[in-house]
Order: structure tokens, then C-alpha cells, then sequence
């Protein structure tokens, strides 16, 4: 057979046999692809009904295209010996019996393959197809990780065709139970290891449905779990009546690490009656992946506690998580553990008593992490990677927001590893539309790896191509193709990541892992819906601040326990606060609600953490703003919004020098944000440097130059250097672009103020105050007119409304240059002390 | 000769149910016109009332009647002279008005935006209680227009253009 040519397949190599015939690889001469081929057994090349039922059954097969499934490409008759073949897609890897096989498979593995399985089946049921023939050996693992489900429809073939011979009705499934319980009872061919996934109901030979398929996939997953069958008996008779009749052992039982959910799923997979039974595969499918979101936020309990149904409060995670960092206080009445020094701590005190070691040590860590760097990533070291913004190639406005959202997720996870630097969202989006290659964006960027990716929409499916370039090589790493239902985005989203970071050769430990492929949520479209959220809540606009809120409700109402759409929902509302839409005091609390319940749901979340901090900032609970900030980066140190929130509190504390390195670490992750790049400017003018602030402020505003927030840090600049002029006329600008925005009108009376035109300043003190009967005014920039007009009464008056409003101005009291005039006031003494700033 | 009976006929039955409609002066143009559907139990609003309407403070035309505000998308007339003569705010403030209102649980929601006097009308004829605002040239004849402190469009008085 090797060598020969059937059709136009050129027949390479063997790749395996079995009850159902022979597969060879082979190449398809005409398309130059290699495929694999399938002769059946020759019983069924005489019986031309037989072969009708098998070219019937195989087109609808053939219409199953789903990426878990194994693709038929074709199906024909040699033309010597008449015997079928098949066509099928060729896959490297193992069947599921030869990865049982090996190692066990871990719960995350297990409950992954699983869900894969299921989606599999129920795209199949969806289309009337059954397989009945769900087991192991049928199910193939490849290299990728990838389930494919192989020989869909060809048991109804065989066993139809087995029928006829009995003198059934192979038409009529009810027809035959006697002759086909019989004859697998009797018949040689038939052996143990088929038998053994058979459902009830199949091995009564009653008429069957699609939860035959059900049952046959919990005895896999029972397998997946124990290494075993549940019906093991020593000849066939035994293992039907042990499927019949019997009830294995929990597989906790044979697994004390599994959580008593599994067994839960497997044995309502395994009912006798069809009835009591999953009814679909999709509840099937939903109920693991609930388990596997349970596992990864380390809500199951597992062990044998959880097995005999006691509570247990150590997690899964939790359980081998190592220990991370500065820890809120314990409780008081927490009874203290006797505690030896950590090997940190011996570090700090031999590096105490000795400076010269600080080097010396230090010099040691950079060289063996520079070198564990080198030698873990196979010997090129990569450290540095943008993810470009996925290009949207068909332009549907409808998913341009996913496009931008597939690659600001996979930047978020792949920005949880450690030595890697993955440049932020904000950074990569400038070159959105942009017609430069990668590699060019690569060395702008300075990173040493990029990724692109190409979304295309066709009817409900989405494609995705990605590919990993080498900036200085400017050669492709890797390369791959997604193609999947809308709502299976999240699983696109989670292998890319995967994949990249394998590429990437970083050694992953257990708990990074699973951080990097964390599914914050199974509800697709309340993913979609939080994508939506971010993409217009980076747009930091009045109208993008609005549908983010939007969004990120519409995602919380579609799942209540996403965690990350609670940290937008606080983000959003920190927003509201920041661009002076409403005062702080109906804002903060919010902000502070929806932070605290994310953390309640995922208190590892460093976008959570960062949201609280920004609370207890607007607070002015100083000490318990930075725990929060510092925890946020600890957790997630590549979070831009936390170096850049982190960098205004050093600022507003005076600690410009902290500030600076924050900032700059977080200009590092984004280089190219006017967001991050303003802020620079910020800790300029903040600390008296305004030629600095205002070189700064020119090159955030070249950046993006309708970005409002900057011309008018840039002209308050101006004004320190008795520039009016050049401050008005940033200020004007500012209120153009912003289509009158209450901040740029009163800017815009500052300036009128500080340059003693003092009518135009009243006139828009006036206008300010006729606003605030409709919409808020931030109580503070009266003052800063008051205090530019010398009416020092009039400009406490206006702080102390601030202060009633706990304005987020309030935080800046002590380094902003426009009170200066009134700072060795009595009353401005005071009011530092009410904020907790002196 | 039964054609022209049917005219007759046609015209005198319009102009009994149009009422007082010849009365009234023909529109202006440039004059935007408010339209409700004709089953909106009111007939005419003094513009403090129009404000409140528009600003969320009134939310029913009736107990069982919500009131639904279109409002064309920026850069269209009508839209403009909703913010200027009604609202008497800014583009930015009217987002920031609606934004703290939503916030604030006072409104279900904002006014919902159309992209098309078109648009907007069809709305206005399908959803009950919606008030849209268009050119009062454009003013389809399904529409019921509202009047302002008494006067319709065309009127030296009416405050909307």
C-alpha cells in the first residue's frame, strides 16, 4: 500500500489501525497538502446500501466545522477493491488513551480537554449527528493542546451495516437491540475497551439520541480523572452488566485532589437513565467550565476535606501559592505564629551591616537573572514585547472595538509574567491604521519581539491570524490561525497567550500559569462587553467615560461575578471624579464599592487593587492609598494606570523623586501614552520646573493634540512663567476642542485672572456660577480665580466648598503653585491639616 | 364629475378634522418643530414646562405615558438650537448633565440620539411618548406638533430656531 496512489493520494506511511480499518498519511496531490486516509473494513465494500448510508452519513459529517472536530475532507471508493475511504484533516499528537496514558493529567488539564470535548459534541448534536462512539481512542490530542474528536458518524454506519447482517432494519434503530446486544456480546471483533464507554442504552440496542454521547464522554472523563475505567469487568458480559448496573467509585475517592464537583459532573454524565442524565452537551460544557472558573479564582475546595463535604478554607491556588509579599495586617486577635527570619530578612540585615555587600549582591541577582533569563528562553533572550493592535481587515465598525479588545486582553495577560516588558495598550494603539511593518514599530517601541494579529468576520465566525515577529531579525517566531464562534472568543484570546508565552520560552511556574490564562469570566459576551468598556474608557472623554459605564453594567448584569468588570465599573467612576463631572463625595464611594467587591470576588486582581487605592487616596487615608498601590504592582507590575495613579500620590505627598521613577517606569510600559506622558509633565510642574513641564506638555500634546487635559496643564505652565499670552490662547483652544467644558472656561478665566484682566476674569467667574446651577462646577478653580484676583475671603470660601465636596483637587493642596499665594495663610495651614496633608 | 365630488368631499372631511390648523400660520423655515405622537395628551407646553420635559425633571406625560426624548446627534441644526434655546448649554455640559443624571439614579437614562430627522420621526410615530424635534418644514403630517407658550412654528413668537 506505501507508494501506491488511490485517487490522488499518494499513500506515504501508516499511521495506526484499529476496528475501523487502516489510516494511512498521504498526500494530497492536488492540493500538495498532507492528509490522512481511512480504508473501512472490507465488510462494508459489498454492501452498496451500506455505502449509500456511509456517503450520506459522511456529508453531514462533513458539514461539522468546528476546531475540536477532525475535518473530512472527502469520501470515495478505491477504484481496484471498491473499498471506502475517507479524507481527514492529518493532526500531530496522541489520542487521549495514549495521553492517559502518561502523566495524570492535572485538574486544570483535565477540565480543559474536557470542555473542549463538549463543545465538540454539542456543535455535532446541534447538527443531529451523534457520534456513539465517544472514547479515547477516538478523541486525539495534539501538539497544540487541541481535542479532535475523529470518526464522527461512523458508528451509526457500522453499526447499521452490523444490523443489516443480523436481518434488522438498519432504518430503524429500535429494530435491532436483541441482534446487536447480542453481537457484542458474542461477536470476537468486539472487544472490552469498546465496550466499555457504551452507554445503557446503547447496550440494550434501544433507539439512541445524542445523550448516548453524554454518557460515553462521562466514562472518558471518568478515565481523564482516575486512569480507569468505571466499569472495568474481566470479559464483555461483565463490563454491561458493571454499565447496566453498577456505580463506580467517586473519583475523589480514587483522587483524594479532585474537588467533589467533578465527581459530581462525571456520575450525573454516567446516570443510568437518559432521563436523570446531562440533556445536552452545552450543560455539560457549562457545568465544567464553571468548575474550571471556580478552581482558577480558588473558590473549590479540594482534598479530602471537600470530598467528605467538610469546609475547608485552603483552595486549590491557595494551597500552592507561594507566599507573595507585603500582607495587609493580620487581625489583632489573630494568634501570632512563632515566626524564624525569612531568607529575605537575613539578606536586609546582613546588607545592613555591611554596604559593600548591597553591591556585591545585587550584582549577583542582576547577573544570575540576567543569565536565567538567557538560558530558560533557550538561549536568545527575549524580554521586551508589544502586542500591535489586531487589525480589523473587513472594517466592520461592529467588532472594531474586539479587535482593539483581543489585543488589550492578551497585552494584560502576557504583562503578568515576570521578566518580560509588554508595552502597554496605550502605547501599541498609536499604531492602529498605521501602514508601517512590524519590525519598524518593534525598534519605535524598543521591544525585541511583536506580535500582529488580522480579525476577520464571516456570518457568526471570527478568524484570527496571528503572528510573532523578531524585531531584529525581522523574521516570523510563529505563526497560527484561529477560527471559532463569536462567542468562543475568550478560548482564542487564552490560547494566543498561551502560545506566545511558550514561544516566548518563559519557564512558567504553576500559579503564573494559570495567572496568565486566567479566564476572569465563561460569559463571552460579558468579556465582549467589558472589552467594549475599556476600549471607550481609554478614550478618557466625557462621551467614552460614559458608554464605558455603560459596558462594564451590561457586562456585570451578564455575569455578577466578574471581578474585572467591577474594576471597571470603579475606573469609570474614578473617572467621573477626574474630569470633574460630579463631586468626589457622590463619586469616591462608588469608586470604593465597586473596587472592594471585585476584590471580594478575585482579591489577586492588580486593576482592583489600584481602583481602591485611588478611593482611599479621595479619602485621604494616605497610608491605606499606597498599601493599596504598592499591592497593585506587586500583583500586577506591568499595570500602567498603577504606576501612573501611584506617581500622582507621590506627587501630591511631595516625594517628586519617587514620583519620577514611577512615572518613568511607567513611560516604560508606555511610551507612546499622553496619558503616562502627561503625567511627566505633571510631576514638572508640580515640583517648580516649568520649562521642563512645559517641553514635557509639548510633547504629550504632539502626541495627541486634542488631548484637552495637557493644553491645559501646559498653559497653567505658561502662567508660572508669566507667559498669558501663550496660556490663554492654550485655553481657548482647549475649550474649542472640548466643545465648552467647564474646566477650559474657567482655565481660560485663570488666565484672564493671573494676567489682571480682571473684568473677563468676573465675567467668567459668572458664567461658572450660572453653570452650577445645572452641572457641576469643581469649587476649586473659583478659587484658584479668587486667589489670582487677590480676594483671598472669597477663595477660602470656595475651598471650603471643595472641601464639603471632598473635591480630588483637595490631594493637590500642598504642591500646587497656584495657592502659593495664600499658603502662609492660617486657614490654608488648617485645611492641610483637615486633609491630612501637613 | 365623481372624481371631483370625491375632492370635495376629501378636502372638507380635512380640513373638519385638521380643526383650527388653517388658522395657523404657515411654518417658518428654520423654525424647529417639537412632535409628540397624536395619542400625547397635551397640546401645548409653556417652555418652563418644555424644560423640564427636556432637562428629565418631568419623566411622564401622563401616569402611564413615559416621556422618550430624541435628540439628533451633534453637528445637526436641530440639535443645536435644542442645546441653545432649551437647555442653554454646552455640548460638553449636556453630556456632563446627563452623565451625573444617569449617575445619580434620577433618569433611567439619557435622551436616546438620532442620526436622521427621518429617524426621528419614525420613532417619534412608533414609541409612545416620544418627543423628537425637526425642521418644521419636515414635520410629517402623522405628528402631532406641539406649541410653545401657545404658538406653533411660524409664529413671530415661537422660541425654537
Amino acid at each position: 500500500m506505501i507508494g501506491t496512489t488511490i485517487s490522488h493520494y499518494r499513500i506515504l506511511s501508516t499511521l495506526g489501525s484499529g476496528g475501523m480499518g487502516v489510516v494511512y498519511q498521504a498526500e494530497d496531490s492536488r492540493l500538495g497538502r498532507t492528509v490522512a486516509v481511512k480504508f473501512l473494513p472490507e465488510s462494508l465494500a459489498a454492501d452498496r446500501a451500506a455505502i449509500e448510508r456511509f456517503q450520506r452519513e459522511a456529508r453531514a459529517v462533513s458539514a461539522l466545522n468546528h476546531p475540536n472536530i477532525c475535518t473530512l475532507f472527502d469520501v470515495d471508493r478505491d477504484r481496484n477493491d471498491g473499498r471506502p475511504f475517507l479524507v481527514m484533516e492529518y493532526l500531530q499528537g496522541k489520542t487521549l488513551k495514549e495521553h492517559i496514558d502518561g502523566a495524570p493529567l492535572s485538574l486544570d488539564e483535565l477540565l480543559e480537554l474536557a470542555i473542549q470535548i463538549a463543545d465538540a459534541l454539542d456543535a455535532a448534536h446541534a447538527k443531529a449527528v451523534v457520534h456513539r462512539d465517544i472514547k479515547p481512542a477516538n478523541i486525539f490530542v495534539t501538539t497544540r493542546g487541541q481535542i479532535k474528536i475523529m470518526d464522527f458518524g461512523l458508528a451509526k454506519v457500522t453499526e447499521a451495516a452490523m444490523a443489516a447482517d443480523f436481518g434488522g432494519d438498519a432504518s430503524d434503530p429500535s429494530q435491532m437491540p436483541t441482534a446487536v446486544f447480542d453481537a457484542h456480546l458474542t461477536n470476537p471483533g468486539s472487544t472490552v475497551g469498546t465496550v466499555a464507554y457504551m452507554s445503557p442504552e446503547q447496550a440494550r440496542g434501544e433507539n439512541l439520541d445524542v445523550r448516548t454521547d453524554l454518557f460515553s464522554c462521562g466514562v472518558v472523563l471518568y478515565e481523564m480523572a482516575t486512569r480507569r475505567s468505571p466499569f472495568h469487568g474481566n470479559s464483555v458480559a461483565l463490563t454491561f452488566v458493571g454499565i447496566l448496573h453498577d456505580t463506580p467509585a467517586r473519583p475523589s475517592q480514587v483522587r483524594p485532589d479532585l474537588p467533589a464537583e467533578l465527581d459530581r459532573i462525571i456520575f450525573k454524565a454516567l446516570e443510568k437513565k437518559r432521563d436523570l442524565r446531562y440533556q445536552s452537551a452545552a450543560e455539560l460544557r457549562a457545568d465544567l467550565k464553571r468548575l474550571l472558573r471556580d478552581t482558577d479564582s480558588g473558590r473549590i475546595s479540594v482534598g479530602t476535606e471537600a470530598a467528605t463535604g467538610s469546609r475547608s478554607s485552603v483552595s486549590a491556588r491557595a494551597a500552592v501559592r507561594p507566599p507573595s509579599g507585603p500582607q495587609p495586617a493580620a487581625a489583632p486577635s489573630a494568634p501570632a505564629a512563632p515566626t524564624r527570619p525569612s531568607s529575605a530578612e537575613y539578606v536586609v540585615t546582613a546588607v545592613r551591616r555591611n554596604w559593600r555587600a548591597t553591591a556585591l549582591i545585587l550584582a549577583c541577582v542582576a547577573v544570575l537573572a540576567a543569565a536565567a533569563i538567557y538560558f530558560l528562553s533557550g538561549g536568545s533572550a527575549m524580554n521586551s514585547l508589544a502586542v500591535l493592535p489586531f487589525v480589523n481587515v473587513g472594517g466592520d465598525p461592529a467588532i472594531e472595538y474586539l479587535s482593539d479588545g483581543i489585543s488589550e486582553s492578551i497585552i494584560n495577560d502576557l504583562s503578568q509574567l515576570p521578566k518580560l516588558g509588554v508595552r502597554s495598550f496605550s502605547s501599541v494603539s498609536r499604531y492602529k491604521g498605521k501602514d508601517l511593518s512590524p519590525a519598524a514599530a518593534g525598534k519605535e517601541l524598543k521591544v525585541q519581539a511583536v506580535v500582529t494579529g488580522r480579525l476577520v468576520k464571516r456570518g457568526d465566525e471570527f478568524r484570527v491570524n496571528v503572528e510573532l515577529i523578531d524585531v531584529a531579525g525581522d523574521r516570523q517566531i510563529w505563526g497560527s490561525q484561529y477560527t471559532r464562534k463569536a462567542a468562543d472568543i475568550l478560548a482564542i484570546q487564552e490560547q494566543i497567550s498561551r502560545e506566545i508565552s511558550e514561544k516566548l520560552k518563559m519557564r512558567l511556574s504553576g500559579e503564573q500559569k494559570q495567572r496568565i490564562t486566567r479566564r476572569a469570566t465563561e460569559d463571552s459576551e460579558a468579556y465582549q462587553m467589558y472589552l467594549q468598556g475599556r476600549y471607550f474608557w481609554n478614550k478618557r472623554t466625557l462621551e467614552g467615560v460614559q458608554q464605558s459605564l455603560d459596558f462594564f453594567n451590561q457586562a456585570i448584569q451578564r455575569d455578577p461575578r466578574y471581578a474585572l468588570a467591577y474594576a471597571g465599573q470603579a475606573d469609570a467612576y474614578a473617572l467621573l471624579g477626574d474630569l470633574n463631572v460630579l463631586p468626589a463625595r457622590e463619586v469616591t464611594p462608588k469608586v470604593k464599592a465597586a473596587a472592594s467587591k471585585a476584590l471580594e470576588l478575585d482579591d489577586t486582581l492588580g486593576e482592583a487593587h489600584t481602583s481602591l487605592a485611588y478611593a482611599r487616596l479621595h479619602e485621604w487615608d494616605w497610608t491605606g492609598a499606597e498599601k493599596e498601590f504598592k499591592r497593585a504592582i506587586e500583583l500586577n507590575p506591568s499595570y500602567p494606570t498603577a504606576h501612573a495613579w501611584y506617581g500622582e500620590y507621590l506627587i501630591v505627598s511631595g516625594r517628586f523623586d519617587a514620583a519620577l521613577a514611577e512615572i518613568n517606569r511607567g513611560n516604560e510600559l508606555n511610551p507612546l501614552s499622553p496619558v503616562t506622558n502627561l503625567a511627566l509633565a505633571a510631576r514638572f510642574y508640580y515640583a517648580r520646573d516649568y520649562p521642563r513641564a512645559i517641553e514635557q506638555a509639548q510633547q504629550t500634546l504632539a502626541m495627541d493634540a486634542s488631548f484637552t487635559a495637557a493644553r491645559v496643564l501646559l498653559g497653567r505652565a505658561w502662567l508660572e512663567r508669566k507667559a498669558y499670552a501663550q496660556a490663554a490662547a492654550e485655553f481657548r483652544k482647549a475649550l474649542q476642542l472640548s466643545d465648552g467644558d467647564t474646566n477650559d472656561l474657567a482655565a481660560l478665566g485663570l488666565s484672564f485672572a493671573a494676567s489682571r484682566q480682571a473684568a473677563e476674569a468676573r465675567k467668567i467667574l459668572d458664567q461658572l456660577k450660572e453653570r452650577s446651577q445645572q452641572t457641576y462646577v469643581q469649587p476649586m478653580w473659583l478659587a484658584v480665580i479668587y486667589v489670582a484676583l487677590g480676594d483671598s475671603d472669597q477663595a477660602f470660601d470656595s475651598i471650603q466648598e471643595a472641601y464639603e465636596d471632598r473635591s480630588t483637587w483637595l490631594v493637590y493642596l500642598k504642591v500646587d503653585p497656584l495657592f502659593d499665594p495664600i499658603r502662609q495663610d492660617p486657614r490654608f495651614t488648617d485645611l492641610l491639616h483637615r486633609v491630612g496633608l501637613n | 364629475m365623481r372624481r371631483l365630488r370625491n375632492s370635495i368631499l376629501r378636502n372638507c372631511i380635512l380640513a373638519v378634522a385638521l380643526g383650527g390648523l388653517p388658522a395657523a400660520p404657515p411654518p417658518a423655515d428654520g423654525d424647529i418643530a417639537i412632535v409628540v405622537r397624536a395619542d400625547v395628551p397635551v397640546d401645548n407646553l409653556t417652555f418652563a414646562e418644555l424644560r423640564r420635559v427636556m432637562l428629565g425633571d418631568r419623566q411622564f406625560w401622563a401616569s402611564n405615558l413615559k416621556v422618550t426624548l430624541l435628540v439628533r446627534a451633534p453637528g445637526a441644526r436641530e440639535r443645536e438650537v435644542v442645546l441653545k434655546t432649551i437647555y442653554q448649554m454646552s455640548e460638553a455640559q449636556f453630556r456632563q448633565y446627563w452623565i451625573a443624571k444617569v449617575f445619580r439614579a434620577e433618569a433611567a437614562s439619557g435622551p436616546r440620539i438620532v442620526y436622521s430627522n427621518e429617524t426621528a420621526t419614525e420613532l417619534a410615530s412608533a414609541i409612545p411618548g416620544a418627543i423628537a424635534f425637526v425642521e418644521a418644514l419636515q414635520a410629517p403630517k402623522g405628528l402631532k406638533i406641539l406649541k410653545i407658550n401657545g404658538v406653533l412654528p411660524g409664529d413671530k413668537a415661537y422660541p425654537l430656531r
